[in-house]
This record gives C-alpha cells, structure tokens and sequence, in this order.
C-alpha cells in the first residue's frame, strides 16, 4: 500500500472520534477485534496487536505450571477447532446430499422385508399370517383360549344343526369334531408352508354345516 | 407388565429420536441412508430366505 493513502487513512482515523452508531455493514468477524477504518496491512496495526500479546503475556508470568497449562489451553482449542470444522463439515455434506425417494421408501421396504424375509419359529411373519388364516396355525394363550371356547360354540351349534336334521343320537352321547390341526409336515421351504398350499396334505376342510343340513 | 412397558416406552424413545431427527435437514439424511443400510444388511443376512422365495415361485428355477 502506498504511503499517501496510510497518510489518508490516517487523517481519516484522527477525524473520526467516535465509531459509527450503525454496525450492519461491519463484517462478522465472531469475536475478532477489527478497527473498523483501519487498513489491515499497515505496518502499525501489528505492532500494536504485538504490544497487546505482549501485554497479556506479561500479566501471567510464565512458570511451569502455568505454560503446561497455556499449551494444554492451546491443544484444547486446536482441537475444538478441527473437530468443529469437522462437524461443520460432515452437516454440509448430509444437508446438501439429495435424498431420492425420501424416508418413505426405506422404511416401507424395512417393514416389509421384516414381515417378509425375518422367521420367526420356522415361519416368517407373513407366512404364519397366512396359516393362521388359511386354519393351518392356532393361536395360544388367552387371547386364544377365548377364541377356542367360540369356535367350540360355533362347533356345538354346528351338531345341533345336523341332530335336528335327522341324525341319529344317543342320549348322552354328543358327537364332538376336532377344531384344530396341527402341522404335521415340515415344509423344505423356510417361510411357506406346504400345507398352506391348495390341495396340501393336511388342509383343513372349510365349514360345511349348513350344506350337511341341507 | 414391566416388561411390556419397558418394551412400549423403548419404541416410543426410538420413535422420539427419529421424529426429532427428521425434523432436521441432516438429521432426515441422516436417517434415510442409515435405513437403506439397514435395508442392505437385511437382504445380506436373509439371502437364504429370499433365494427359497424365488425357488417356490419357480422364479430361479
């Protein structure tokens, strides 16, 4: 820089007294100690920063405790300062990176292949969801014993239908079906089963009281 | 019954998280390649079912 314009900038600081009241158009400096109508080049200003340095080194006096602390404060902020730019980094890529398809698509996929693809017991999720449909599979526990004591109601009301259409029975003597079927086969195919398959060995046949009625 | 709210407040953390995760433009990139690497893991370790699949569907023959 040439010396007329230090001479100007100079006058310039000595006329103003007082900085500017607006600090919008100063630059974002976090922290930093700028003059704000100081050219950032001139000569005198890194003297006076040398001088302050100079003056903070002074206050503490180096013993050593202290510089084992100073260079311990000076790793510490280095480190801070690479893992930051780091992280600031790293949240640039993820905020910049696209996202086709958005979290729908994953997850949906997740939670069908998890119903799909998982087994559980021999059987993936799916799988055991179609036997226990298609009467292949039971529940157990309470909730099932519940629905067993229906499907014994259901079966009760079943054989009143077919004594009252002419069968004969003994006093005493009710006839009684089986209501469930266990799986008997072991299917070579982990996730289906053969007996869920038309025709397999062990389909149970569908409710057919009202056509025995008839 | 501590078991099941153990079980119940778990997912409802994990749901939390994600929740507040996908709230952040990071946080929802964040999540959508970790789930296609959880998508890839599981294909990886149930190759054997997903190859019985197609075998039943006389899709590989």
């Amino acid at each position: 820089m040439s010396e007329a314009r230090q001479e100007d900038m100079a006058t310039i600081d000595a006329m103003l007294d007082t900085p500017p009241a607006d600090t919008s158009d100063t630059p974002d400096t976090e922290g930093d100690k700028v003059t704000p109508h100081a050219a950032p080049d001139v000569p005198g200003n890194e003297d006076e920063d040398e001088e302050k340095d100079e003056e903070a080194k002074s206050e503490t006096p180096l013993t050593p405790g202290n510089e084992a602390g100073y260079v311990a404060q000076q790793f510490a902020d280095k480190v801070k300062q690479v893992v930051g730019g780091v992280a600031g980094d790293v949240r640039n890529w993820l905020e910049g990176a696209s996202i086709p398809g958005g979290l729908f698509l994953p997850i949906s996929l997740l939670i069908l292949f998890f119903f799909v693809l998982i087994p559980f017991n021999g059987y993936s999720r799916l799988a055991w969801l179609w036997l226990t449909v298609t009467g292949n599979a039971e529940l157990q526990g309470e909730a099932a014993a519940k629905m067993a004591r229906q499907q014994e109601m259901i079966t009760t009301e079943t054989t009143l239908l077919q004594a009252l259409s002419g069968t004969s029975l003994s006093s005493g003597n009710w006839p009684t079906t089986t209501t469930t079927q266990a799986l008997t086969t072991e299917s070579s195919v982990p996730g289906l089963s053969k007996n869920a398959l038309p025709g397999g060995p062990n389909v149970k046949p569908l409710f057919t009281g009202v056509e025995e009625v008839q | 019954m501590t078991g099941v709210l153990s079980w119940l407040l778990s997912w409802i953390v994990v749901i939390l998280i994600l929740y507040l995760l996908s709230q952040r433009t990071w946080g929802k990139t964040l999540i959508y390649y970790f789930a296609w690497l959880a998508v890839i893991f599981l294909v990886a370790t149930q190759g054997k079912e997903i190859a019985a699949i197609f075998a039943a569907g006389k899709i590989a023959g």
